[in-house]
């Protein structure tokens, strides 16, 4: 796409040095834009009602179909795009352990969530360590996340969540030097009051000290964003474990790699009488077949993939698009349309050079699909209209769950999803008649 | 019970510390919920008295349906603003209903206000309590200490018993390792050499068990190291595998060492974990090796331990606990490669520096390596001469070194010398290596065909400067002064790039006339040397030029000794002038 306003390397080169740069802006979109489609023999520009319409942004493979109008541009009546990619997971029945799974069909989202059943909790932008922290809400979190906040009814909600994924920014990102001294010293004017050694003011051991709470209890899945100290360039490499402390010493403490994909498979351990789920799912990519309801299935074994990333490539898309039109729920269904998490990678979202293979390709399209530090909460699931290629019916319709996840600082808010029904919960944590960032309903 | 109101108070009052369930229970050894009623008793009859403790209760339930749907419709309206032609699934996801839980944290001051909000509550309890009511909810962490420590301090199944919820998963231990992907990262230089020694390595490598993994790691190592030597030149590999496997093997047997007993560690406790990565490795086997085509040369050690963690970091098809230790295990092989890699270079440049000092006594400007290896050679000219192709080849890479370190050579060194050793660094690595192992006599005579090369090739560029066709006369005078053709052939050269010892004698003829006085003298002094008239107009044109002109003059002056001495002196003496 040639977009007027899109930072161009050229016009950085040639700017004049001592004017000082202009702000990034906060889209690119303008009515310039021209729409072009590329390959190895060349460009040719593409016009007509049904671009314009249609969201796009740099860097998506598609097919047009059209006729060639006299002064050389392609007017395209219709487009076609990848697709979903295979979904293996589709149709497959998640084990619900105490009802009879086979009478419940994946597919109904608005089924009622057993008992049992397994959850998985999703939180990003704790952003621990930035001006105006939420840390009372991260405490609420972290006691949640272990059962023991609020009523035993709750308790035994909240036992059912399997494992804690933390979808980026877990850090803040470290304002100018003269505000860190005032922020610093404003927090520990109201903060710690007497007592300065209880909470240490470092960040990482506020956060370390957290997740090792949370670690104790369940499988915790830490991702890098924008705003934690990993590098910039996508896909971002996990966080040093040694950076937590105490959550290192757990084998199930896991930091991952920003864009990552988890897979999930329900766990044969016989149930145990502890609270948690009767049968929690364990993270492998061997999943054990389940006793009671998936023997049917013979060798097909469940599986729930999860794709997280924490949020730089639908951002970067976002630029592109109009907003009103094309909200960035739109956008992240989109990309699981084009099999491409992120095709504005190498352009305006910075990204490692590959050669041979590009590592952005969603090759399978995953259960559930969560987009971090997003300003708004958002969910859809999203099913495959296409017809399956595969008439016997044996195959199911692939279906995902988008979640955008907002930042905890500033909404509170722990999504929950069941990872047999793939519906969704959401938990916010809120202060009322105090400080304590935001969180306010 | 006493020994909480006892506790309680002495918190609340003496020490003014904000008092959270959590703290409470963990420090009293009850079950949370208790904790929670017995903050709540504290409180009641705390009222009454004078000092009183605040309390902070937490809310949970649903709050109105309006308030959570007014913020996801003010996003929409944010996003769709009044556009009717919003697109249609818009609407839809905005009436999708998430079932929603708030916990709200309020003071008891505002707990009917919050209470208000809320359509259904599943419940109330106390939070916390603090010597007056909490004005930030920061402060709620405070207490956290305690807990942090009282946890860390027992095993966790203790604090299971005072309500903490642990997954049947959860345990302490190092991550298992990823077995599977660390011998693949291995795997994978070995299988970019192009010997096939190597390559029946990886067949091996793909071996579930941990242990045997790393051996076969260790010996794919070596086998590199032997297959760089075998790729060598036939006449260093025997010299080279002892340099090499010097350095490395060792280095690899301390490092696999570390591994192994890293790898033995982590495995013991966690049994059931080395069977899954077994299987994972399987699993993995497929998308790997798909991922890891493209072709990296050998010396570029450090793109390896990158380019795994790159495609493990997007396709992560193995249970995430694994990864971050085997992601530490491919840098650690990396790691090993870089030093496999550095260390065979370092020490080879290193004695190649060696050399050129070593035949080269003074400082490593580089007019004087060449005039002092040019001296040996004069000597031995006849044994250079009868050097067999391995040692110009060693050379042609020595020189080539040289190249990169000496600046100041003439340019038509590196121009004619780089084709010949194009081959890998490794080989020029290889040959440097073995270059060290021979006697010094042969550092001697290494470089001395060096420079006769170099001096040749000098003669067939035209000079871009005043320089180069002062060679060419040079070597014109060579030929015509053939009592001392060696020495003659040797101050020549001496006049070219010594442009220092020669100062002096230019600085005296300094003036442009002057300059020109003594090429015209020279031209006459050389007549009697019978010298070709294209000399004296090649001299004329080189004075035209700088200084640098000077020096042949001048030289031609030395050299007029050798032929008429008494017209030297005269030559002399008007330069003085």
């Amino acid at each position: 796409m040639d977009m007027p306003l899109k930072p161009n390397v050229l016009e950085d080169v040639a700017r004049d040095r001592s004017l000082p740069a202009p702000p990034p802006r906060e889209k690119f979109y303008s009515d310039e834009d021209s729409i072009m489609l590329e390959d190895e023999s060349g460009r040719i520009c593409l016009v007509g009602d049904r671009i314009r319409s249609a969201c796009l942004v740099t860097g998506v493979i598609l097919g047009a179909l059209g006729i060639e109008t006299h002064n050389g541009d392609f007017e395209v009546v219709d487009l076609c795009y990848p697709g979903m990619a295979p979904q293996p997971s589709a149709g497959i029945e998640w084990p619900a352990p105490t009802i009879g799974g086979d009478a419940m069909d994946v597919d109904e989202s608005a089924s009622t969530s057993a008992p049992s059943d397994e959850w998985v909790a999703l939180v990003s932008g704790l952003e621990v360590g930035s001006t105006n922290p939420s840390d009372g809400q991260i405490q609420m979190l972290a006691e949640y996340l272990t059962a023991e906040i609020s009523s035993p009814e709750e308790q035994s909600q909240a036992a059912r969540i399997s494992r804690l994924i933390i979808a980026g920014n877990s850090l803040g990102a470290p304002t100018g030097n003269t505000d860190v001294v005032n922020g610093d010293s404003e927090r520990k004017s109201r903060r710690y009051g007497n007592d300065a050694s209880s909470f240490t003011p470092h960040p990482t051991q506020n956060l370390a000290a957290h997740l090792t709470d949370v670690c104790r209890s369940m499988p915790v899945h830490l991702l890098p964003g924008p705003s934690d100290p990993a590098a910039t360039i996508l896909p971002q490499q996990p966080l040093p474990r040694a950076m937590f402390g105490g959550a290192s010493h757990y084998a199930t403490f896991s930091s991952e790699s920003n864009p990552t994909y988890i897979h999930l498979a329900p766990n044969d351990l016989p149930a145990q009488s502890s609270s948690r789920a009767s049968q929690p799912s364990a993270s492998s990519s061997k999943p054990k077949a389940n006793g009671t309801s998936a023997a049917s299935q013979g060798t097909i074994r469940p599986t729930r993939t999860i794709f997280v990333h924490s949020g730089q490539p639908v951002d970067d898309m976002f630029k592109y698009v109009p907003s009103p039109p094309i909200s960035r729920m739109t956008l992240a269904e989109a990309t699981l349309k084009w099999r491409h998490m992120a095709p504005t990678a190498p352009d305006t979202l910075w990204c490692h050079p590959y050669f041979a293979r590009d590592p952005f390709v969603i090759t399978q399209t995953p259960d559930v699909y969560v987009v971090g530090n997003q300003p708004a909460f958002a969910t859809r699931l999203v099913r495959d209209d296409e017809q399956d290629e595969d008439e016997s019916g044996a195959r199911a319709e692939k279906r995902c769950r988008i979640v955008l996840l907002p930042s905890f600082k500033d909404s509170g808010t722990l999504v929950l999803v069941n990872l047999r029904t793939l519906a969704v919960r959401r938990v916010q944590f809120a202060v009322e008649g105090m400080n304590g960032g935001g969180g306010e309903t | 019970m006493p020994a909480l109101d006892d506790y309680l108070t002495k918190q609340l009052f003496i020490e003014k510390n904000v008092v959270t369930y959590r703290s409470l229970s963990r420090q009293l050894g009850i079950h949370v919920n208790a904790a929670k009623t017995g903050l709540s008793k504290f409180h009641e009859t705390s009222v009454d008295s004078t000092t009183r403790a605040f309390a902070t209760y937490l809310v949970s339930g649903e709050l109105f349906p309006t308030a959570p749907q007014t913020q996801t419709g003010s996003s929409t309206q944010t996003e769709d603003g009044m556009d009717i032609d919003a697109d249609p699934a818009e609407a839809q996801s905005t009436e999708e209903e998430v079932p929603t839980t708030t916990l709200t944290l309020v003071g008891e001051q505002d707990l009917e206000h919050a209470k208000s909000t809320y359509a259904r509550i599943f419940s109330i309890h106390v939070y916390c309590l603090s010597p007056s009511p909490l004005t930030d909810a920061g402060l709620i962490c405070d207490p956290s200490a305690i807990i942090y420590k009282a946890d860390a301090k027992d095993t966790p199944t203790s604090s299971i018993a005072l309500g903490r919820v642990v997954g049947p998963d959860v345990r302490i231990g190092k991550a298992p390792p990823l077995v599977a992907s660390s011998s693949k990262a291995a795997a994978e230089p070995v299988s970019r050499q192009p010997t096939l020694k190597v390559k029946t390595e990886k067949a091996e490598d793909k071996t579930p068990v941990a242990k045997s993994g790393s051996t076969s790691l260790s010996s794919a190592e070596k086998d590199k190291d032997k297959a760089n030597a075998s790729s060598a030149k036939p006449k260093a590999t025997g010299k080279l595998d002892w340099s090499k496997a010097k350095k490395t093997p060792e280095s690899d047997k301390s490092k696999k060492k570390e591994k192994e007993v890293k790898k033995e560690e982590s495995i013991s406790p966690i049994e059931k974990a080395v069977k899954k990565t077994a299987k994972l490795e399987i699993n993995d086997a497929s998308p790997k090796d798909d991922g890891k085509v493209c072709y990296c040369p050998p010396h570029l050690a450090r793109p390896h331990p990158y380019s795994p963690n790159l495609q493990r970091g997007v396709k992560r098809k193995v249970s995430p606990p694994a990864v971050s230790d085997a992601e530490d295990r491919p840098t650690l092989r990396g790691k090993e490669k870089e030093k496999k890699a550095t260390p065979v270079p370092a020490p080879a440049d290193i004695k190649l520096r060696k050399n050129r000092i070593v035949s080269d006594d003074e400082d490593d400007t580089p007019p004087p390596p060449p005039r002092r290896l040019t001296k040996n050679r004069a000597r031995v000219s006849a044994a250079a001469d009868a050097l067999d192709s391995d040692a110009e080849n060693s050379l042609r890479a020595m020189m080539d070194i040289d190249d990169a370190l000496v600046e100041k050579a003439s340019a038509s060194r590196p121009a004619p010398v780089k084709p010949e050793p194009a081959d890998d660094a490794a080989d020029e690595d290889v040959e440097m290596a073995a270059e060290t192992q021979q006697a010094s006599e042969d550092e001697d005579i290494a470089p001395k065909p060096k420079p006769r090369k170099k001096t040749q090739k000098k003669v067939v560029p035209v000079g871009r400067n005043g320089l180069k066709k002062k060679r060419t006369m040079k070597s014109r005078m060579t030929v015509d002064a053939k009592g001392y053709m060696v020495t003659e052939d040797y101050s020549s050269y001496e006049s070219v790039d010594e442009e220092d010892a020669e100062e002096a004698a230019p600085k005296k003829g300094k003036g442009k006339k002057a300059g020109a006085s003594t090429s015209a003298s020279a031209a006459k002094a050389k007549k009697p040397v019978s010298i070709d008239v294209d000399a004296s107009d090649a001299e004329e044109p080189v004075v035209k030029k700088k200084p640098v002109a000077r020096a042949p003059s001048t030289t031609k002056s030395k050299k007029q000794p050798a032929a008429a001495q008494g017209s030297l002196k005269d030559f002399f003496g008007k330069p003085k002038k």
